[in-house]
């Protein structure tokens, strides 16, 4: 049996407020990605869909269980370890998670430069993607400038432009317009038809049609699809 | 290592990212290294000025002290003293302290033989005091100013002698390119001055020029001279000599506490500078936590962002050192070290009215930025650390 790209296993996630009362936003949580699958993970809004993908990315850690990443225990790893993951992951965040000051080229070159891809090559990607996803014309706007649909694309350029080895999205397609939401899903299905793995936490039925695999989540916790 | 390069790049680019930011970061470390560079660029040039002045004196000065105080010598005790073997001039010189004008404005009276005052002649605008008639007095720039006194104006009395009082009148005012003891300096002839202290009799120091390979000798001789033992018996007057290089040696640790008073001050500026520095880079901490964050999401470590950061620390560290190099040589070239050099020359005020020396050395100028470094690698690598070593998802919230 192959080994699952991600493995959670009793993951917990308990947020403590200023007034010391205690969110639960994953309780007992165990789940298995496998590697080349599409997993769409959807639910109601609050049941813990954005915090068990940031989980998955390595972006916090869990108050309780553990994250295996292509069998490697996050648990134990360290913070150069853990940012060596992340390298090898492509997020697109819900807020987008640009820097509003910086063009999009550079939001997007940014991303590249700690995994030492070429100047070169950096820009050759860029152009590219953005291109796909009709934005070369705002290369050198600021972030701040875009509007939330263009934040999204640009998002999800900076997650694709690394060549990550799974993409991890949370609503990728909550912003778009229906052309641009048909790029999205494009790109999606392009990216796992060329055999990587992609988790993504949604509520849009297109993309539930494209899922290998759907998880349902509620209240934190996983329940079996009906 | 072009990885790196490129990362070091961000931190350059981070300085631009946030300007406001590194302006305020720049203004608060320029307003701490500027008085300290200004204040060791005065304490050094004084010092030059000073060591300067010690050379192109007298081999040896020769004065008299009682109970570890100055005490006045006999007239004669010059003449005693150019009879010696190896001593080519001994010059008999009064300096004392008087005060002037109804606001009794502090100055320093020399006199000096008339021979040797011609040695004064370029630094003199007018001429130089002669015997005779009323007193003739050369004056410094500041008490020409302080004073109102032009070439040819009279001064009315200003000293009490029991045989009547003359009248002065100044004849020269020292050139603003003087060195600045001369700013508050009253230059006349030896008798004047021993008719305007009412000493008619005494000096206070011999000013002894030695023939070559002759000093040392004469240094030790003039001790043991029959006339100095007669002067400790009859009046309990020690003969004190002190040679050039005793001077010199001397005079830096004078000027150096003055220069170590105002690094004190400097320290206390510089605490003071830090929490300046705390505050300021407080400035956008939410928005640079979140963008450390965001970094960090995307893959960088923690060492990149420290080396990003450290980077934009160096740059404005340069920026701020640099700017405030500048700022201390304007302050000093242009405006003359207003409010600053009365910490470093007594009885000068707010704004010296002679130019005052200044030597803008490496060594404070290296230490100046080095100290910028220090402040804002402690105002900004911290933060970045602590945003770095926090998981993404909450440094970006």
């Amino acid at each position: 049996m192959p080994m699952p790209f991600f493995e959670t296993r009793r993951l917990n996630k308990t947020y403590r407020t200023a007034s010391a009362s205690a969110t639960v936003a994953l309780d007992d949580v165990t789940l298995s990605v496998e590697r080349n699958s599409l997993t769409v993970i959807h639910g109601p809004s609050g049941s813990g869909k954005t915090t068990l993908l940031a989980l998955l990315a390595a972006l916090e850690r869990p108050t309780r269980g553990n994250v295996i990443f292509d069998g490697k225990s996050l648990e134990t790893c360290s913070d150069n370890e853990l940012a060596r993951v992340r390298r090898r992951i492509g997020f697109v965040y819900q807020d987008f998670a640009l820097i509003a000051r910086l063009s999009v080229e550079e939001n997007i070159h940014y991303a590249l430069i700690p995994r030492g891809i070429p100047r070169g090559e950096r820009r050759r990607r860029t152009d590219e993607l953005l291109a796909r996803f009709g934005l070369e014309t705002r290369a050198g706007a600021r972030a701040s400038e875009l509007s939330g649909g263009e934040q999204q694309r640009v998002a999800l350029v900076r997650a694709l432009a690394g060549q990550p080895e799974v993409l991890l999205a949370d609503e990728p397609t909550s912003n778009l317009d229906p052309a641009a939401a048909q790029t999205a899903l494009a790109v999606v299905r392009e990216f796992h038809t060329s055999g990587r793995t992609v988790v993504v936490a949604s509520h849009d039925p297109a993309l539930l049609t494209l899922a290998t695999r759907v998880v349902r989540l509620e209240r934190g916790r996983l329940v079996p699809e009906a | 290592m072009v990885h790196l390069l490129e990362i070091a790049g961000t931190g350059l680019a981070a300085v631009l990212l946030h300007p406001l930011r590194s302006l305020v970061c720049v203004v608060a470390l320029a307003a701490v290294l500027v008085p300290y560079l200004v204040g060791m660029a005065l304490s050094q040039g004084l010092q030059a000025e000073a060591e300067a002045s010690a050379r192109f004196g007298a081999d040896l000065y020769v004065t008299g002290g009682r109970f570890g105080r100055p005490a006045p010598l006999p007239r004669e005790a010059a003449q005693q003293i150019r009879q010696m073997d190896g001593v080519a001039d001994a010059s008999p010189r009064i300096v004392g302290e008087i005060v002037l004008g109804k606001d009794r404005i502090p100055a320093v009276l020399v006199g000096l033989p008339e021979e040797r005052l011609t040695d004064w002649h370029e630094a003199v605008d007018g001429k130089l005091p002669q015997p005779g008639g009323p007193y003739e007095l050369v004056i410094g720039t500041t008490l020409a100013d302080l004073l109102h006194l032009e070439i040819g104006a009279t001064l009315p009395p200003f000293y009490r002698n029991d045989r009547g009082e003359r009248l002065a009148r100044v004849v020269g005012i020292f050139r603003r390119e003087c060195p600045p003891w001369e700013a508050r300096l009253v230059l006349t002839t030896l008798d004047s001055a021993a008719e305007i202290f009412d000493q008619p009799h005494a000096i206070t120091d011999v000013l002894v020029t030695c023939r070559r390979g002759y000093q040392a000798a004469v240094a030790r001789r003039l001790a043991e001279l029959p006339f100095f033992s007669h002067l400790q018996q009859s009046d309990s007057v020690r003969v004190r000599v002190t040679s050039r290089e005793e001077l010199v040696a001397v005079l830096p640790s004078g000027l150096l506490h003055r220069g170590g008073v105002f690094q004190l001050h400097f320290v206390l500026a510089f605490a003071v500078g830090i929490l300046v520095l705390f505050v300021t880079s407080g400035l956008g901490l939410a928005e640079r936590r979140r963008e450390i964050g965001i970094l960090k999401a995307t893959g960088w470590q923690t060492d990149e962002i420290l080396l990003r950061g450290g980077v934009e620390s160096l740059c404005l560290s340069m920026a701020a050192a640099c700017g405030a190099l500048l700022l201390a040589w304007l302050w000093l070239r242009v405006g003359n070290a207003y409010g600053v050099a009365s910490y470093f020359l007594a009885g000068v005020g707010t704004a010296p009215d002679f130019p005052v020396p200044f030597r803008l050395a490496p060594v404070p100028a290296l230490l100046g930025f080095v100290i910028a470094l220090a402040l804002v690698m402690t105002g900004t690598l911290y933060p970045s650390y602590r945003a770095a070593t926090t998981p993404p998802r909450e440094a970006m919230r």
